[in-house]
Protein backbone atom coordinates (compact mmCIF):
# COMPACT_ATOMS: atom_id res chain seq x y z
CA UNK A 1 0.00 0.00 0.00
CA UNK A 2 1.58 3.48 -0.40
CA UNK A 3 1.29 6.18 1.88
CA UNK A 4 -1.65 8.06 2.20
CA UNK A 5 -2.79 11.64 4.40
CA UNK A 6 -6.10 11.57 5.21
CA UNK A 7 -8.68 13.61 7.24
CA UNK A 8 -12.32 13.34 8.38
CA UNK A 9 -15.40 16.07 6.96
CA UNK A 10 -18.18 16.94 8.96
CA UNK A 11 -20.74 17.41 5.69
CA UNK A 12 -20.67 16.25 2.35
CA UNK A 13 -20.34 19.43 1.03
CA UNK A 14 -17.23 20.04 3.00
CA UNK A 15 -15.96 16.65 1.44
CA UNK A 16 -16.97 17.60 -2.06
CA UNK A 17 -14.78 20.82 -0.96
CA UNK A 18 -11.99 18.78 0.84
CA UNK A 19 -12.02 16.28 -2.63
CA UNK A 20 -11.56 20.20 -5.06
CA UNK A 21 -8.66 21.12 -2.80
CA UNK A 22 -6.60 18.06 -3.16
CA UNK A 23 -6.18 16.60 -6.25
CA UNK A 24 -5.70 12.93 -6.19
CA UNK A 25 -8.04 12.11 -2.83
CA UNK A 26 -10.74 9.49 -2.64
CA UNK A 27 -13.66 9.84 -0.50
CA UNK A 28 -13.60 6.56 2.06
CA UNK A 29 -16.90 5.33 4.03
CA UNK A 30 -16.92 1.78 4.72
CA UNK A 31 -13.72 0.98 2.96
CA UNK A 32 -14.60 -2.43 1.96
CA UNK A 33 -13.79 -2.46 -1.76
CA UNK A 34 -11.59 0.78 -1.86
CA UNK A 35 -8.87 -0.98 1.52
CA UNK A 36 -8.76 -3.80 -1.01
CA UNK A 37 -7.74 -1.52 -4.17
CA UNK A 38 -5.57 0.21 -2.17
CA UNK A 39 -3.66 -3.07 -0.64
CA UNK A 40 -3.07 -4.59 -4.15
CA UNK A 41 -2.23 -0.75 -5.82
CA UNK A 42 -5.13 -0.72 -8.10
CA UNK A 43 -5.91 2.47 -6.53
CA UNK A 44 -3.34 4.47 -5.26
CA UNK A 45 -5.06 7.81 -3.84
CA UNK A 46 -2.71 10.08 -2.53
CA UNK A 47 -5.55 11.80 0.47
CA UNK A 48 -8.40 10.05 1.86
CA UNK A 49 -11.57 11.99 2.91
CA UNK A 50 -13.53 10.17 5.44
CA UNK A 51 -16.74 10.98 4.86
CA UNK A 52 -18.61 8.50 7.72
CA UNK A 53 -19.20 11.20 10.25
CA UNK A 54 -21.55 13.73 7.35
CA UNK A 55 -24.65 12.53 9.29
CA UNK A 56 -25.97 11.14 6.54
CA UNK A 57 -26.58 7.83 8.28
CA UNK A 58 -31.06 8.48 8.28
CA UNK A 59 -33.75 7.08 6.36
CA UNK A 60 -36.41 9.34 5.75
CA UNK A 61 -40.10 9.83 4.05
CA UNK A 62 -40.33 12.01 1.68
CA UNK A 63 -43.72 14.40 0.63
CA UNK A 64 -44.15 12.31 -2.14
CA UNK A 65 -44.43 8.74 -0.45
CA UNK A 66 -40.92 7.20 -1.00
CA UNK A 67 -38.06 7.23 1.54
CA UNK A 68 -34.87 9.32 0.89
CA UNK A 69 -31.57 6.84 1.81
CA UNK A 70 -29.37 8.92 3.66
CA UNK A 71 -25.51 8.04 1.52
CA UNK A 72 -23.78 6.77 4.65
CA UNK A 73 -26.82 4.40 5.66
CA UNK A 74 -25.33 0.74 6.09
CA UNK A 75 -26.34 -2.51 4.15
CA UNK A 76 -27.80 -3.76 7.34
CA UNK A 77 -29.30 -1.03 8.42
CA UNK A 78 -30.96 -0.46 5.34
CA UNK A 79 -32.05 -3.67 4.63
CA UNK A 80 -32.90 -4.54 8.46
CA UNK A 81 -35.23 -1.36 8.27
CA UNK A 82 -38.68 -1.94 8.99
CA UNK A 83 -40.34 0.43 5.87
CA UNK A 84 -37.81 -1.15 3.71
CA UNK A 85 -38.70 -4.57 4.19
CA UNK A 86 -42.32 -4.12 4.00
CA UNK A 87 -42.79 -1.75 1.28
CA UNK A 88 -39.11 -2.14 -0.98
CA UNK A 89 -38.55 -5.89 -0.06
CA UNK A 90 -36.58 -6.04 -3.30
CA UNK A 91 -34.36 -4.16 -2.29
CA UNK A 92 -33.49 -5.98 1.08
CA UNK A 93 -33.44 -9.09 -0.56
CA UNK A 94 -30.70 -8.06 -3.21
CA UNK A 95 -28.69 -6.18 -0.16
CA UNK A 96 -28.64 -9.83 2.07
CA UNK A 97 -27.96 -11.52 -1.48
CA UNK A 98 -24.60 -9.87 -1.42
CA UNK A 99 -20.95 -10.27 0.31
CA UNK A 100 -21.45 -11.42 4.03
CA UNK A 101 -22.37 -9.75 7.43
CA UNK A 102 -19.80 -8.38 8.25
CA UNK A 103 -19.13 -6.91 5.19
CA UNK A 104 -22.46 -5.22 4.93
CA UNK A 105 -22.18 -3.48 8.68
CA UNK A 106 -19.41 -1.90 7.10
CA UNK A 107 -20.40 -0.99 3.39
CA UNK A 108 -22.24 2.31 2.68
CA UNK A 109 -25.44 2.33 0.41
CA UNK A 110 -22.84 5.45 -1.78
CA UNK A 111 -19.84 3.02 -1.75
CA UNK A 112 -22.22 0.35 -2.61
CA UNK A 113 -22.91 1.99 -5.89
CA UNK A 114 -19.69 2.91 -6.50
CA UNK A 115 -18.15 -0.90 -5.51
CA UNK A 116 -15.66 -1.58 -8.94
CA UNK A 117 -15.72 -4.36 -11.21
CA UNK A 118 -14.38 -8.09 -9.82
CA UNK A 119 -12.70 -9.18 -13.58
CA UNK A 120 -9.44 -11.09 -12.58
CA UNK A 121 -7.33 -8.84 -15.24
CA UNK A 122 -8.78 -5.69 -13.37
CA UNK A 123 -7.79 -6.86 -9.94
CA UNK A 124 -3.97 -7.89 -11.00
CA UNK A 125 -1.43 -5.26 -11.85
CA UNK A 126 0.68 -7.09 -13.84
CA UNK A 127 -1.80 -7.68 -16.44
CA UNK A 128 -3.04 -4.80 -19.16
CA UNK A 129 -6.69 -3.25 -18.39
CA UNK A 130 -7.94 -0.62 -19.88
CA UNK A 131 -9.86 0.14 -16.88
CA UNK A 132 -6.81 0.63 -14.61
CA UNK A 133 -4.10 1.70 -17.38
CA UNK A 134 -6.14 3.24 -20.51
CA UNK A 135 -4.93 2.02 -23.77
CA UNK A 136 -3.15 -1.02 -22.80
CA UNK A 137 -5.74 -3.46 -23.90
CA UNK A 138 -8.21 -6.00 -22.48
CA UNK A 139 -6.81 -9.41 -21.95
CA UNK A 140 -10.57 -10.37 -20.76
CA UNK A 141 -11.36 -10.48 -24.43
CA UNK A 142 -10.71 -14.24 -25.51
CA UNK A 143 -9.55 -14.67 -22.15
CA UNK A 144 -11.30 -15.85 -19.04
CA UNK A 145 -14.53 -14.61 -19.31
CA UNK A 146 -16.91 -16.66 -17.64
CA UNK A 147 -17.78 -14.41 -15.25
CA UNK A 148 -17.95 -11.09 -17.83
CA UNK A 149 -20.37 -8.93 -19.80
CA UNK A 150 -22.81 -9.82 -22.46
CA UNK A 151 -24.48 -6.43 -22.53
CA UNK A 152 -22.92 -2.87 -23.18
CA UNK A 153 -19.82 -4.10 -23.44
CA UNK A 154 -17.28 -2.87 -25.51
CA UNK A 155 -14.20 -4.50 -27.53
CA UNK A 156 -12.41 -2.10 -24.63
CA UNK A 157 -13.95 -3.49 -21.96
CA UNK A 158 -16.04 -6.59 -20.67
CA UNK A 159 -16.88 -5.64 -17.06
CA UNK A 160 -19.57 -6.02 -15.09
CA UNK A 161 -21.24 -3.74 -12.74
CA UNK A 162 -20.91 -6.39 -9.45
CA UNK A 163 -23.28 -5.61 -7.70
CA UNK A 164 -26.74 -6.50 -5.89
CA UNK A 165 -28.44 -3.09 -4.42
CA UNK A 166 -28.18 -1.48 -7.46
CA UNK A 167 -30.09 -3.89 -9.58
CA UNK A 168 -32.84 -3.73 -6.97
CA UNK A 169 -32.60 0.20 -7.01
CA UNK A 170 -33.01 0.04 -10.84
CA UNK A 171 -36.81 -1.85 -10.69
CA UNK A 172 -37.73 0.92 -8.29
CA UNK A 173 -36.60 3.72 -10.61
CA UNK A 174 -34.18 5.52 -7.35
CA UNK A 175 -32.69 8.63 -7.83
CA UNK A 176 -29.16 9.38 -6.76
CA UNK A 177 -28.43 12.90 -5.03
CA UNK A 178 -25.04 14.79 -4.77
CA UNK A 179 -23.68 17.75 -4.14
CA UNK A 180 -20.72 19.57 -6.08
CA UNK A 181 -17.80 21.61 -4.46
CA UNK A 182 -19.56 25.03 -5.57
CA UNK A 183 -22.93 23.81 -3.44
CA UNK A 184 -25.09 22.83 -6.38
CA UNK A 185 -27.27 20.15 -5.95
CA UNK A 186 -27.66 17.30 -8.86
CA UNK A 187 -30.15 14.35 -9.17
CA UNK A 188 -29.03 11.68 -11.16
CA UNK A 189 -31.39 8.56 -12.10
CA UNK A 190 -29.94 5.19 -11.20
CA UNK A 191 -30.75 4.09 -15.33
CA UNK A 192 -27.56 6.55 -15.88
CA UNK A 193 -25.43 6.48 -12.63
CA UNK A 194 -23.22 3.78 -14.14
CA UNK A 195 -21.84 4.58 -17.78
CA UNK A 196 -21.49 1.90 -20.02
CA UNK A 197 -18.23 1.37 -21.45
CA UNK A 198 -17.30 2.40 -24.54
CA UNK A 199 -13.70 3.51 -25.64
CA UNK A 200 -13.67 5.36 -22.00
CA UNK A 201 -14.26 2.04 -19.66
CA UNK A 202 -11.50 4.28 -16.84
CA UNK A 203 -14.95 6.19 -16.22
CA UNK A 204 -17.79 4.31 -14.78
CA UNK A 205 -19.73 6.91 -13.29
CA UNK A 206 -21.78 9.65 -13.84
CA UNK A 207 -20.17 11.55 -11.33
CA UNK A 208 -18.05 14.33 -11.88
CA UNK A 209 -14.49 14.32 -10.02
CA UNK A 210 -15.21 15.44 -6.17
CA UNK A 211 -19.18 14.88 -6.29
CA UNK A 212 -20.33 13.53 -2.87
CA UNK A 213 -23.58 11.56 -3.24
CA UNK A 214 -25.88 12.36 -0.85
CA UNK A 215 -28.70 9.91 -0.88
CA UNK A 216 -30.41 7.63 -2.75
CA UNK A 217 -34.17 8.47 -2.88
CA UNK A 218 -36.80 5.63 -3.82
CA UNK A 219 -40.03 6.77 -5.03
CA UNK A 220 -43.44 5.40 -3.74
CA UNK A 221 -43.77 1.76 -3.41
CA UNK A 222 -45.02 -0.39 -5.97
CA UNK A 223 -47.24 -2.93 -4.75
CA UNK A 224 -46.72 -6.85 -5.84
CA UNK A 225 -44.13 -9.48 -5.35
CA UNK A 226 -40.99 -8.53 -4.47
CA UNK A 227 -38.70 -10.78 -6.06
CA UNK A 228 -34.77 -11.12 -6.76
CA UNK A 229 -32.72 -14.23 -7.69
CA UNK A 230 -29.37 -14.80 -7.89
CA UNK A 231 -27.75 -17.30 -9.62
CA UNK A 232 -23.89 -17.88 -8.54
CA UNK A 233 -21.40 -21.19 -8.21
CA UNK A 234 -22.06 -21.49 -4.52
CA UNK A 235 -24.80 -20.40 -2.23
CA UNK A 236 -23.31 -17.46 -0.62
CA UNK A 237 -20.47 -15.60 -0.46
CA UNK A 238 -20.01 -15.31 -4.70
CA UNK A 239 -20.57 -12.75 -7.30
CA UNK A 240 -23.73 -13.01 -9.42
CA UNK A 241 -23.63 -14.76 -12.79
CA UNK A 242 -26.83 -13.54 -13.33
CA UNK A 243 -29.56 -12.07 -11.21
CA UNK A 244 -33.61 -11.46 -11.43
CA UNK A 245 -34.62 -8.31 -9.87
CA UNK A 246 -38.38 -7.91 -10.30
CA UNK A 247 -42.13 -6.29 -9.06
CA UNK A 248 -44.44 -9.09 -10.80
CA UNK A 249 -48.15 -8.97 -10.23
CA UNK A 250 -50.26 -12.32 -9.79
CA UNK A 251 -50.11 -12.43 -13.50
CA UNK A 252 -46.19 -12.32 -13.78
CA UNK A 253 -46.61 -9.20 -15.40
CA UNK A 254 -44.10 -5.59 -13.91
CA UNK A 255 -40.94 -4.73 -14.47
CA UNK A 256 -37.56 -6.75 -13.94
CA UNK A 257 -33.44 -5.63 -14.16
CA UNK A 258 -31.20 -7.96 -14.95
CA UNK A 259 -27.71 -8.11 -12.39
CA UNK A 260 -24.04 -9.70 -13.45
CA UNK A 261 -24.85 -8.95 -17.01
CA UNK A 262 -23.49 -5.43 -17.78
CA UNK A 263 -21.68 -2.66 -17.02
CA UNK A 264 -24.58 -1.53 -15.18
CA UNK A 265 -28.42 -2.90 -13.79
CA UNK A 266 -29.75 -3.85 -17.57
CA UNK A 267 -33.26 -2.72 -17.89
CA UNK A 268 -35.18 -2.66 -20.95
CA UNK A 269 -38.78 -1.17 -21.55
CA UNK A 270 -40.23 -3.36 -24.06
CA UNK A 271 -38.63 -6.10 -22.46
CA UNK A 272 -40.90 -4.78 -19.03
CA UNK A 273 -43.90 -5.09 -21.64
CA UNK A 274 -43.21 -8.21 -22.65
CA UNK A 275 -43.99 -9.87 -19.90
CA UNK A 276 -45.30 -12.09 -18.30
CA UNK A 277 -43.88 -13.67 -22.00
CA UNK A 278 -40.52 -14.12 -19.71
CA UNK A 279 -38.71 -16.38 -23.09
CA UNK A 280 -40.10 -12.97 -24.84
CA UNK A 281 -38.98 -10.65 -22.64
CA UNK A 282 -35.63 -12.32 -22.02
CA UNK A 283 -34.98 -12.15 -25.81
CA UNK A 284 -36.02 -8.69 -25.92
CA UNK A 285 -33.55 -7.92 -22.74
CA UNK A 286 -30.76 -9.50 -24.16
CA UNK A 287 -30.51 -8.79 -27.72
CA UNK A 288 -27.16 -7.06 -29.14
CA UNK A 289 -25.89 -9.36 -26.57
CA UNK A 290 -22.20 -8.95 -27.22
CA UNK A 291 -20.98 -12.57 -25.87
CA UNK A 292 -17.54 -15.14 -25.37
CA UNK A 293 -17.20 -18.55 -25.93
CA UNK A 294 -16.97 -18.57 -22.18
CA UNK A 295 -20.09 -16.46 -21.02
CA UNK A 296 -22.60 -17.07 -24.04
CA UNK A 297 -24.53 -18.69 -21.48
CA UNK A 298 -25.67 -16.23 -19.57
CA UNK A 299 -28.05 -15.67 -22.61
CA UNK A 300 -30.03 -18.72 -21.58
CA UNK A 301 -29.72 -18.18 -17.86
CA UNK A 302 -31.07 -14.94 -17.98
CA UNK A 303 -34.27 -16.32 -19.86
CA UNK A 304 -34.31 -19.18 -17.51
CA UNK A 305 -33.94 -17.50 -14.28
CA UNK A 306 -36.61 -14.51 -15.72
CA UNK A 307 -38.96 -17.42 -16.16
CA UNK A 308 -38.08 -19.26 -12.74
CA UNK A 309 -38.78 -15.78 -10.85
CA UNK A 310 -42.06 -15.11 -13.45
CA UNK A 311 -43.70 -18.69 -12.36
CA UNK A 312 -42.98 -17.61 -8.49
CA UNK A 313 -45.04 -14.94 -9.15
CA UNK A 314 -47.93 -16.54 -10.64
CA UNK A 315 -47.97 -18.93 -7.47
CA UNK A 316 -46.64 -21.93 -10.03
CA UNK A 317 -43.20 -22.86 -8.13
CA UNK A 318 -42.58 -21.72 -4.15
CA UNK B 1 5.24 -35.34 12.37
CA UNK B 2 2.95 -32.83 12.28
CA UNK B 3 -1.35 -32.24 13.43
CA UNK B 4 -2.41 -30.68 10.58
CA UNK B 5 -5.99 -30.27 12.01
CA UNK B 6 -6.89 -33.70 12.37
CA UNK B 7 -6.58 -34.48 15.64
CA UNK B 8 -3.01 -36.22 15.46
CA UNK B 9 -2.37 -34.64 19.32
CA UNK B 10 -5.21 -36.12 20.39
CA UNK B 11 -4.56 -39.91 19.44
CA UNK B 12 -1.24 -40.00 19.92
CA UNK B 13 -1.45 -39.22 23.61
CA UNK B 14 -4.76 -41.18 23.80
CA UNK B 15 -2.53 -44.27 22.53
CA UNK B 16 -0.08 -43.35 25.66
CA UNK B 17 -2.19 -42.89 27.74
CA UNK B 18 -3.87 -45.98 27.63
CA UNK B 19 -0.43 -48.47 27.16
CA UNK B 20 0.73 -46.29 30.09
CA UNK B 21 -2.32 -46.51 32.11
CA UNK B 22 -2.15 -42.87 32.69
CA UNK B 23 -4.75 -39.85 32.69
CA UNK B 24 -4.64 -37.99 29.18
CA UNK B 25 -4.00 -34.96 31.08
CA UNK B 26 -0.42 -36.76 32.20
CA UNK B 27 0.63 -36.95 28.35
CA UNK B 28 2.54 -34.09 26.56
CA UNK B 29 2.99 -34.54 23.17
CA UNK B 30 5.25 -32.41 20.86
CA UNK B 31 5.40 -32.39 17.44
CA UNK B 32 7.00 -30.90 14.78
CA UNK B 33 10.14 -30.21 15.79
CA UNK B 34 13.06 -31.05 13.31
CA UNK B 35 15.27 -32.94 16.81
CA UNK B 36 12.57 -35.42 16.44
CA UNK B 37 13.02 -38.56 14.92
CA UNK B 38 11.83 -39.04 11.04
CA UNK B 39 8.08 -39.52 11.20
CA UNK B 40 5.35 -40.49 7.95
CA UNK B 41 4.36 -36.87 8.02
CA UNK B 42 0.52 -36.34 7.70
CA UNK B 43 -0.79 -37.01 4.14
CA UNK B 44 -1.53 -40.41 2.41
CA UNK B 45 -3.58 -41.80 5.28
CA UNK B 46 -0.31 -42.71 6.60
CA UNK B 47 0.04 -40.33 9.92
CA UNK B 48 -2.68 -41.91 12.37
CA UNK B 49 -1.64 -45.54 11.81
CA UNK B 50 1.53 -45.29 11.54
CA UNK B 51 2.39 -42.55 14.58
CA UNK B 52 -0.13 -44.32 17.01
CA UNK B 53 1.71 -47.71 15.99
CA UNK B 54 5.61 -45.82 16.61
CA UNK B 55 4.03 -44.18 20.23
CA UNK B 56 2.74 -48.00 21.00
CA UNK B 57 6.16 -49.06 20.44
CA UNK B 58 7.91 -46.86 22.38
CA UNK B 59 5.03 -47.33 25.44
CA UNK B 60 5.95 -51.05 25.08
CA UNK B 61 9.51 -50.18 25.77
CA UNK B 62 9.24 -47.98 28.29
CA UNK B 63 7.11 -50.02 30.25
CA UNK B 64 9.77 -52.86 29.72
CA UNK B 65 12.37 -50.05 31.21
CA UNK B 66 10.08 -49.13 33.66
CA UNK B 67 9.47 -52.81 35.07
CA UNK B 68 13.03 -53.12 35.08
CA UNK B 69 13.55 -50.20 37.05
CA UNK B 70 11.70 -51.30 39.87
CA UNK B 71 12.58 -54.47 39.71
CA UNK B 72 9.67 -56.34 38.39
CA UNK B 73 8.94 -58.31 35.27
CA UNK B 74 7.46 -56.59 33.12
CA UNK B 75 4.89 -59.49 31.67
CA UNK B 76 3.79 -59.65 34.88
CA UNK B 77 2.89 -55.94 35.46
CA UNK B 78 0.01 -54.16 35.30
CA UNK B 79 -0.13 -50.17 34.62
CA UNK B 80 -3.20 -48.53 35.85
CA UNK B 81 -4.29 -45.45 37.27
CA UNK B 82 -0.46 -44.33 37.44
CA UNK B 83 0.35 -47.04 38.70
CA UNK B 84 2.61 -50.08 38.26
CA UNK B 85 1.07 -52.92 39.89
CA UNK B 86 2.68 -56.99 40.09
CA UNK B 87 1.26 -59.55 42.39
CA UNK B 88 0.60 -57.26 45.82
CA UNK B 89 3.31 -54.33 45.31
CA UNK B 90 2.40 -51.42 43.44
CA UNK B 91 4.27 -48.25 42.66
CA UNK B 92 3.61 -45.05 41.61
CA UNK B 93 4.91 -44.54 37.88
CA UNK B 94 6.78 -42.09 38.20
CA UNK B 95 9.04 -43.51 41.02
CA UNK B 96 10.72 -45.41 38.22
CA UNK B 97 12.26 -42.84 36.65
CA UNK B 98 14.21 -41.69 40.26
CA UNK B 99 13.29 -38.09 40.20
CA UNK B 100 15.27 -37.77 36.58
CA UNK B 101 14.07 -38.99 33.06
CA UNK B 102 13.55 -42.14 31.87
CA UNK B 103 13.68 -41.94 28.15
CA UNK B 104 13.32 -44.59 25.39
CA UNK B 105 13.34 -44.40 21.68
CA UNK B 106 11.83 -47.19 19.12
CA UNK B 107 11.39 -47.84 15.72
CA UNK B 108 8.52 -49.03 13.92
CA UNK B 109 9.48 -50.74 10.31
CA UNK B 110 7.36 -52.93 7.80
CA UNK B 111 9.66 -54.94 6.37
CA UNK B 112 8.21 -56.48 2.70
CA UNK B 113 4.53 -56.08 4.11
CA UNK B 114 3.24 -54.40 1.18
CA UNK B 115 4.42 -56.92 -1.06
CA UNK B 116 2.76 -59.49 0.48
CA UNK B 117 -0.32 -57.47 1.32
CA UNK B 118 -2.77 -55.06 -0.57
CA UNK B 119 -3.71 -52.43 2.26
CA UNK B 120 -6.70 -50.51 1.72
CA UNK B 121 -9.51 -48.68 3.30
CA UNK B 122 -12.88 -48.95 1.74
CA UNK B 123 -15.78 -46.71 1.88
CA UNK B 124 -19.08 -45.74 0.21
CA UNK B 125 -20.44 -42.20 -0.36
CA UNK B 126 -24.18 -41.40 -0.93
CA UNK B 127 -25.45 -38.12 -2.45
CA UNK B 128 -28.53 -36.34 -2.52
CA UNK B 129 -28.85 -33.47 -4.94
CA UNK B 130 -31.44 -30.81 -6.01
CA UNK B 131 -31.02 -29.44 -9.49
CA UNK B 132 -33.20 -26.23 -9.94
CA UNK B 133 -35.60 -27.13 -13.18
CA UNK B 134 -35.13 -23.22 -14.40
CA UNK B 135 -31.72 -21.96 -13.35
CA UNK B 136 -29.93 -25.27 -13.57
CA UNK B 137 -28.63 -24.43 -9.97
CA UNK B 138 -27.30 -27.69 -8.28
CA UNK B 139 -27.13 -28.05 -4.64
CA UNK B 140 -26.63 -30.79 -2.71
CA UNK B 141 -28.88 -32.05 -0.29
CA UNK B 142 -27.79 -35.21 1.72
CA UNK B 143 -24.23 -36.44 1.95
CA UNK B 144 -23.61 -40.10 4.02
CA UNK B 145 -20.16 -41.56 3.68
CA UNK B 146 -19.56 -45.28 5.29
CA UNK B 147 -16.27 -46.00 5.69
CA UNK B 148 -14.44 -49.13 7.21
CA UNK B 149 -10.86 -48.42 8.27
CA UNK B 150 -10.04 -50.40 10.98
CA UNK B 151 -9.86 -49.44 13.96
CA UNK B 152 -11.15 -46.02 14.32
CA UNK B 153 -8.64 -44.61 17.06
CA UNK B 154 -10.76 -41.10 17.81
CA UNK B 155 -14.49 -41.95 16.42
CA UNK B 156 -15.32 -37.69 17.10
CA UNK B 157 -11.97 -36.73 15.19
CA UNK B 158 -12.32 -39.45 12.45
CA UNK B 159 -15.79 -37.86 11.63
CA UNK B 160 -15.07 -34.82 11.56
CA UNK B 161 -11.70 -35.57 9.51
CA UNK B 162 -14.08 -37.53 7.02
CA UNK B 163 -16.86 -34.92 7.32
CA UNK B 164 -14.12 -32.00 6.26
CA UNK B 165 -12.89 -34.28 3.31
CA UNK B 166 -16.32 -34.83 2.34
CA UNK B 167 -16.63 -30.82 2.28
CA UNK B 168 -13.64 -30.74 -0.22
CA UNK B 169 -15.01 -33.24 -2.48
CA UNK B 170 -18.08 -31.20 -2.80
CA UNK B 171 -16.14 -27.90 -3.68
CA UNK B 172 -13.91 -30.17 -6.21
CA UNK B 173 -17.49 -31.21 -7.91
CA UNK B 174 -19.33 -28.51 -7.83
CA UNK B 175 -17.23 -25.02 -7.57
CA UNK B 176 -13.72 -25.05 -8.30
CA UNK B 177 -11.66 -24.72 -10.54
CA UNK B 178 -8.08 -22.65 -11.28
CA UNK B 179 -8.64 -20.79 -14.44
CA UNK B 180 -5.44 -20.26 -16.39
CA UNK B 181 -4.87 -17.86 -18.72
CA UNK B 182 -2.39 -19.61 -21.18
CA UNK B 183 -1.69 -16.72 -23.56
CA UNK B 184 -0.36 -14.66 -20.57
CA UNK B 185 0.62 -17.27 -18.12
CA UNK B 186 -1.59 -15.79 -15.72
CA UNK B 187 -3.39 -17.71 -13.27
CA UNK B 188 -6.67 -15.92 -13.49
CA UNK B 189 -8.38 -17.11 -10.17
CA UNK B 190 -5.61 -16.91 -8.36
CA UNK B 191 -7.24 -16.24 -4.78
CA UNK B 192 -10.06 -17.13 -2.52
CA UNK B 193 -12.23 -14.33 -3.95
CA UNK B 194 -12.24 -16.17 -7.41
CA UNK B 195 -11.48 -19.67 -6.55
CA UNK B 196 -14.39 -20.98 -4.97
CA UNK B 197 -14.53 -23.30 -1.81
CA UNK B 198 -17.36 -24.12 -0.17
CA UNK B 199 -19.25 -21.88 2.44
CA UNK B 200 -21.68 -23.24 5.15
CA UNK B 201 -24.70 -22.38 2.60
CA UNK B 202 -23.27 -24.96 0.40
CA UNK B 203 -22.47 -27.78 3.06
CA UNK B 204 -25.39 -30.08 3.63
CA UNK B 205 -26.71 -32.47 6.11
CA UNK B 206 -23.64 -34.98 6.35
CA UNK B 207 -23.16 -38.17 8.15
CA UNK B 208 -20.40 -40.93 8.63
CA UNK B 209 -20.88 -44.48 9.54
CA UNK B 210 -17.19 -46.14 10.75
CA UNK B 211 -17.90 -49.82 10.57
CA UNK B 212 -16.95 -51.91 13.76
CA UNK B 213 -13.49 -53.47 11.84
CA UNK B 214 -9.94 -54.07 13.13
CA UNK B 215 -7.73 -54.71 10.69
CA UNK B 216 -4.99 -57.05 12.21
CA UNK B 217 -2.34 -56.90 9.39
CA UNK B 218 -2.25 -53.32 8.25
CA UNK B 219 -0.48 -51.85 12.09
CA UNK B 220 -0.02 -52.83 15.56
CA UNK B 221 -3.07 -50.83 16.04
CA UNK B 222 -4.99 -52.53 14.07
CA UNK B 223 -6.05 -49.63 12.17
CA UNK B 224 -5.52 -47.09 9.32
CA UNK B 225 -5.83 -44.14 7.76
CA UNK B 226 -9.22 -41.97 6.47
CA UNK B 227 -8.02 -38.93 5.01
CA UNK B 228 -8.64 -39.99 2.02
CA UNK B 229 -11.06 -42.23 2.38
CA UNK B 230 -13.45 -39.05 3.08
CA UNK B 231 -12.58 -37.56 -0.33
CA UNK B 232 -12.31 -39.98 -2.79
CA UNK B 233 -16.07 -41.02 -4.41
CA UNK B 234 -17.83 -37.79 -3.19
CA UNK B 235 -16.83 -36.52 -6.48
CA UNK B 236 -18.41 -39.18 -8.58
CA UNK B 237 -21.10 -40.07 -6.12
CA UNK B 238 -22.15 -36.07 -7.40
CA UNK B 239 -21.89 -36.55 -10.83
CA UNK B 240 -23.61 -40.03 -10.79
CA UNK B 241 -26.85 -38.10 -8.95
CA UNK B 242 -26.31 -35.02 -10.77
CA UNK B 243 -26.88 -37.55 -13.98
CA UNK B 244 -29.81 -39.10 -11.99
CA UNK B 245 -31.53 -35.86 -11.44
CA UNK B 246 -31.03 -34.55 -14.92
CA UNK B 247 -30.21 -37.22 -17.73
CA UNK B 248 -27.12 -35.43 -18.29
CA UNK B 249 -23.41 -36.27 -18.29
CA UNK B 250 -20.99 -34.11 -16.96
CA UNK B 251 -17.55 -35.32 -18.00
CA UNK B 252 -15.50 -32.41 -16.40
CA UNK B 253 -15.21 -31.18 -12.52
CA UNK B 254 -16.22 -28.88 -11.74
CA UNK B 255 -19.73 -29.31 -12.51
CA UNK B 256 -21.16 -25.47 -13.32
CA UNK B 257 -23.96 -24.87 -15.29
CA UNK B 258 -22.63 -22.89 -17.87
CA UNK B 259 -21.72 -26.73 -18.83
CA UNK B 260 -25.09 -28.66 -18.56
CA UNK B 261 -27.66 -25.54 -19.26
CA UNK B 262 -28.35 -26.46 -23.21
CA UNK B 263 -29.31 -29.61 -22.26
CA UNK B 264 -31.70 -29.62 -19.63
CA UNK B 265 -35.31 -29.89 -20.64
CA UNK B 266 -36.61 -26.41 -21.77
CA UNK B 267 -38.82 -24.08 -19.16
Amino acid sequence: MRPFTYERVGTALEAAEAAARRPGATFIAGGTNLLDLMKLEIEAPLHLIDVTRTGLGVIAETDEGGLRIGAMVSNTALASDPRIKRDYALLARAIVAGASGQLRNKATTAGNLLQRTRCSYFYDTDQPCNKRRPGSGCPAVGGVSRQLGILGVSEHCIATYPGDMAVALRVLDAVVETVRADGTLRTIPIADFHRLWGDTPHIETALEPGEVITAVVLPAPLGGAHLYHKVRDRRSYAFALVSVAAVLDGEGCGRFAVGGVAPRPWRVAEADAALPDAAEAARLLTQGARTTAQNAFKVELVARTLAGVVAEAKGEVA
Amino acid sequence: MTDIGTGTYTILAQTAAEVMGLPLSAVSVTLGDSDHPAGPGSGGQWGAANSTSSVYAACVKLRAAVAHKLGLDPERSDFLDGEVRAGNRSYPLGAAAGGGELVVEDTLEYGDLDQTYQQSTFAAHFVEIAVDAYTGETAVRRMLAVCEAGRILNPISARSQVIGAMTMGLGAALTEELAVDTRLGFFVNHDLAGYEVPVHADVPHQEVIFLDTLDPIASPMKAKGVGELGLCGVGAAIANAFYNATGVRVRNYPITLDKYLDKLPPV
